[in-house]
């Protein structure tokens, strides 16, 4: 049964595989459109890799949608194996738009747990979290069970339970960021960020193409047609739902 | 003596007290309540009082009257005030409390100010409704000549078809009668200029007051302030009621005796007045023809220059562009220009210096958009027509800004960064991608998550339980004997087969007495000594042993210290004799 579903598994990778190799040489044969639109499909269908958006990101940069370019290069920049190369196009990318915002550097600890989940992982701190709990409950039996040891065994697991709650913690915190916030770009030439979500309110900004903003899920959670963004120097406010990517 | 005295004393003493509460409860009755309004006529926006006074001879307790609402008047404040004057005539006391509310004319028409409750002794008592007129300014009397109130105020605007962001100017004119001294006035909060740009204008003179005529009444007039409103769209825009609080004192009548008699001969108060709502029509700017708008309305000047001709490549260079003149220029946006390629644009910034003084705004606001030429070359910005609005002539104005140019250098850092720049290319990925499929779900949502974390709270619990049982293995003999029963019933099962070997019946046996016996003892927490097989099976059926269990330990018990005493039989009957005492240890485990 194992073996069935893991035949079914790579023969459906080595389909979207196939795809991709093909969308490639349409990519190459500057048939950029075709190429995005077999890309899309692959994404559509729950594939996804490194290698996909930063192709993706290419043939959007060759059809001068920058921000769109901009948007799948940042999602390549999360994959380990694409990383480096997606860095260098943003870097590309980012030189060729008409404006850039001044950037106010986000709070400490929101650098602190967005650190934290680049680098480790939702669900690496959360295995850490549950690794450290393993141990303290170890410890902590083992103190009751041998008398000898019974102060250092006591001591040691509650420092172990402790790391894991604080680890726990910052799990909560990290999930909590993640499914409240996402990251979008602003895809179209320019757009009016206002201060309430309608378009008679006073703008309390323009965003331009290429403008990374932080998009807050809960706050814009049933208005439609608008997001409560924070721009990069930021300024807060609500923009068009049809301005922006996000992920 | 003493004694007579004393009684005459205290029936006069009596008498007077009596005397004295009659005249109480007499007076008690004796107050007046009435409520009064200082004019029944009056006109939108002017201001009168309702006056309620309670008089009497003797009033212990009278509380705050209470004023409900009243249609097409507006209470000032639910709070009167409150004045007390005190007379006596002919040694009796008359006290005379008068409550005041203010009240301003909201509705044209014939209104009723509802009774006015006020506890006077515990008391609840009303006064009588009053009837009111209220009247449009200017409205026909009945004789036909126009009336107008004593003082009242009016806000003029220069012009009522304005287009938007055209400058009018909204003047707040005080009209008061002769004999009427203003003394000082004091805006108040609430007037509402929706869909304009207001500014107050800074007046350098004091209000002047002129004499009109008015009707066929002398008035006087005086201008108190000016603001400048400019339109922010087209359509009907309202200037709202404009609140205005004036002290005012107003000379005695030459036939009031008592005029100049008491104090200064004048009568200073407050008055609180509101103009009448003014409407405007404000009509659409006309169509831009193949120019740059900037929302520029007004007797405009417009130039535009470059900070510099020449910069080195990444530096900035600033494009200035410079509105001054006369008009709307708090209004006026930002000209989007067009701008060459290769430019790289940071936030525009925007600077203002606004006159107030005089009738009109005038002053400059200056456009700098900050560039740098992201490569060598020569930049030009072609020129472009930008248009304004000439209020006088209701046209628009073209001024024409010439080209501008402007040269880059190149830069050795720029060449690096352009050396870079050309290097850093987007790149495709070929070959084999590693494939991912979306995972849908948090880790908190995860199956996985919460088996995981049930694994140590099951090995806790487990662990707990165990705890509990070791500590009372240690601390309770009962249960630790009745917990190692078995375990030392099957050693001494095991200790009887190796006896087999020796074929010493007396010792096999022995020790299969000891197991069961002691087996029964530790399960039923008996002592092991000074008891006989008899008792230890008596206590074990109070205890709750089962009979055919009894009667088959009986037999066992008995055979093992029969043969001890006279050992006969082989090794197969000894194995057999050790199976059926263990099999009777495990069926006694389960009973007791």
């Amino acid at each position: 049964m194992l073996a069935l579903l893991w035949l079914v598994l790579v023969s459906d990778i080595f389909a979207q595989q196939s795809r991709f190799d093909e969308a490639n040489s349409l990519l190459e044969q500057n048939k950029y459109r075709d190429a995005i639109e077999l890309y899309k499909s692959i994404a559509d269908d729950g594939y996804h890799s490194g290698a996909l958006w930063l192709n993706m990101a290419v043939a959007y940069s060759q059809i001068d949608s920058l921000g769109v370019s901009k948007f799948y290069l940042m999602k390549a920049q999360t994959y380990k194996e694409t990383k480096e190369l997606a860095n260098e196009g943003l870097e590309f990318v980012n030189e060729r738009f008409s404006r850039r915002s001044a950037v106010l550097p986000p709070l400490p600890w929101d650098r602190f747990f967005q650190h934290l989940a680049d680098r480790f992982g939702l669900w690496a701190i959360t295995l850490y979290a549950i690794l450290f709990l393993y141990l303290g409950v170890a410890l902590i039996i083992g103190s009751w069970f041998r008398k000898d040891f019974r102060k250092l065994l006591t001591k040691s697991g509650y420092t172990m339970i402790g790391l894991a709650v604080i680890l726990f913690l910052f799990a909560i915190i990290i999930n909590y960021q993640q499914n409240r916030y996402g990251t979008g770009v602003m895809v179209e030439r320019q757009g009016s960020v206002f201060q309430q979500p309608n378009e008679q309110s006073a703008v309390v900004s323009i965003a331009y193409e290429g403008y990374t903003l932080r998009v807050d899920f809960a706050e814009s959670d049933g208005v439609e047609n608008w997001k409560y963004v924070r721009l990069e120097n930021g300024m807060f406010g609500w923009i068009s739902e049809n301005s922006l990517m996000i992920f | 003596m003493i004694g007579r005295t004393g009684l005459n004393g205290l029936k006069r003493l009596s008498g007077l007290l009596i005397l004295i509460l009659m005249a109480q409860n007499v007076a008690a009755q004796e107050f007046q309540l009435q409520a009064t309004v200082s004019e029944s006529r009056i006109f939108i926006g002017e201001q009168f009082t309702l006056d309620v006074e309670v008089t009497g001879s003797s009033m212990r307790d009278v509380g705050l009257p209470v004023i409900s609402s009243i249609d097409g008047v507006r209470i000032l404040s639910t709070t009167p005030s409150r004045s007390t004057s005190i007379s006596i005539v002919n040694g009796r006391t008359t006290t005379s409390t008068t409550y005041s509310f203010n009240l301003i004319a909201r509705e044209a028409g014939n209104f009723t100010i509802p009774p006015v409750r006020l506890s006077i002794d515990g008391e609840e008592r009303t006064t009588n409704p009053i009837n009111i007129e209220i009247m449009e300014r200017g409205q026909l009397s009945e004789d036909g000549r126009r009336q107008r109130p004593d003082i009242y105020l009016e806000v003029s605007v220069d012009e009522m078809n304005p287009v938007p962001g055209q400058q009018i100017v909204a003047s707040l004119n005080l009209f008061f009668r002769q004999g009427i001294e203003v003394t000082s006035f004091q805006p108040t909060a609430g007037w509402r200029t929706d869909g304009f740009w207001t500014e107050e204008l800074q007046n350098v003179r004091q209000p002047q007051a002129e004499t009109v005529i008015i009707d066929g009444v002398r008035y006087r007039t005086a201008t108190l302030m000016s603001y400048a409103l400019f339109p922010s769209r087209s359509g009907q825009l309202t200037l709202s009621e404009f609140p205005l609080n004036v002290g005012v004192r107003t000379q005695p009548s030459r036939n009031d005796p008592f005029g100049s008699f008491f104090g200064s001969g004048s009568n200073q108060r407050r008055v609180s007045l509101e103009s009448e709502p003014v409407t405007l029509n404000v009509t659409p700017l006309p169509a831009v023809q193949n120019a740059v708008t900037m929302n520029a309305v007004g007797d405009l000047r417009v130039e535009r220059r470059l900070s510099d001709s020449e910069i080195i490549t990444g530096e900035s260079i600033e494009l200035i562009t410079k509105i001054e003149g006369t008009g709307n220029i708090p209004l006026i946006r930002r000209p989007e220009f067009s701008l060459p390629d290769g430019l790289e644009l940071y936030t525009p910034q925007e600077s203002s210096n606004i006159e107030r003084s005089g009738l009109t705004i005038r002053g400059e606001k200056t456009f700098t958009e900050l560039m740098a030429a992201r490569a060598p070359g020569t930049y030009i910005i072609p020129a472009e027509r930008v248009a304004v609005f000439n209020p006088q002539s209701r046209q628009y104005r073209y001024i024409t800004l010439p080209e501008l140019r402007f040269e880059a250098l190149p830069s050795e850092n720029n060449q690096m960064a352009q050396v870079s720049l050309q290097t850093a290319r987007l790149q495709p990925v070929t070959g084999l991608a590693v494939w991912r499929i979306d995972s849908a779900g948090s880790v908190f949502g995860s199956f996985w998550f919460w088996f995981l974390l049930l694994i140590p709270a099951g090995v806790f619990v487990v662990a707990y339980i165990k705890r509990k049982e070791v500590r009372r293995l240690e601390t309770d003999i009962e249960f630790s004997r009745k917990y190692y029963a078995e375990d030392r019933a099957m050693e001494k099962c095991r200790l009887a087969r190796t006896l087999v070997e020796k074929n010493d019946a007396k010792e096999i046996y022995g020790t299969l007495h000891e197991a069961l016996f002691n087996f029964i003892a530790d399960r039923l927490a008996l002592p092991v000594a000074g008891l006989s097989d008899k008792e230890l099976l008596e206590r074990a059926s109070v205890a709750g042993m089962p009979e055919p269990l009894r009667e088959k330990s009986r037999i066992m018990l008995d055979k093992c210290a029969t043969i001890r005493y006279a050992p006969t039989g082989s090794a197969a009957d000894f194995r057999q004799d050790i199976i059926k005492a263990e099999a009777l240890i495990a069926e006694l485990k389960e009973s007791i």
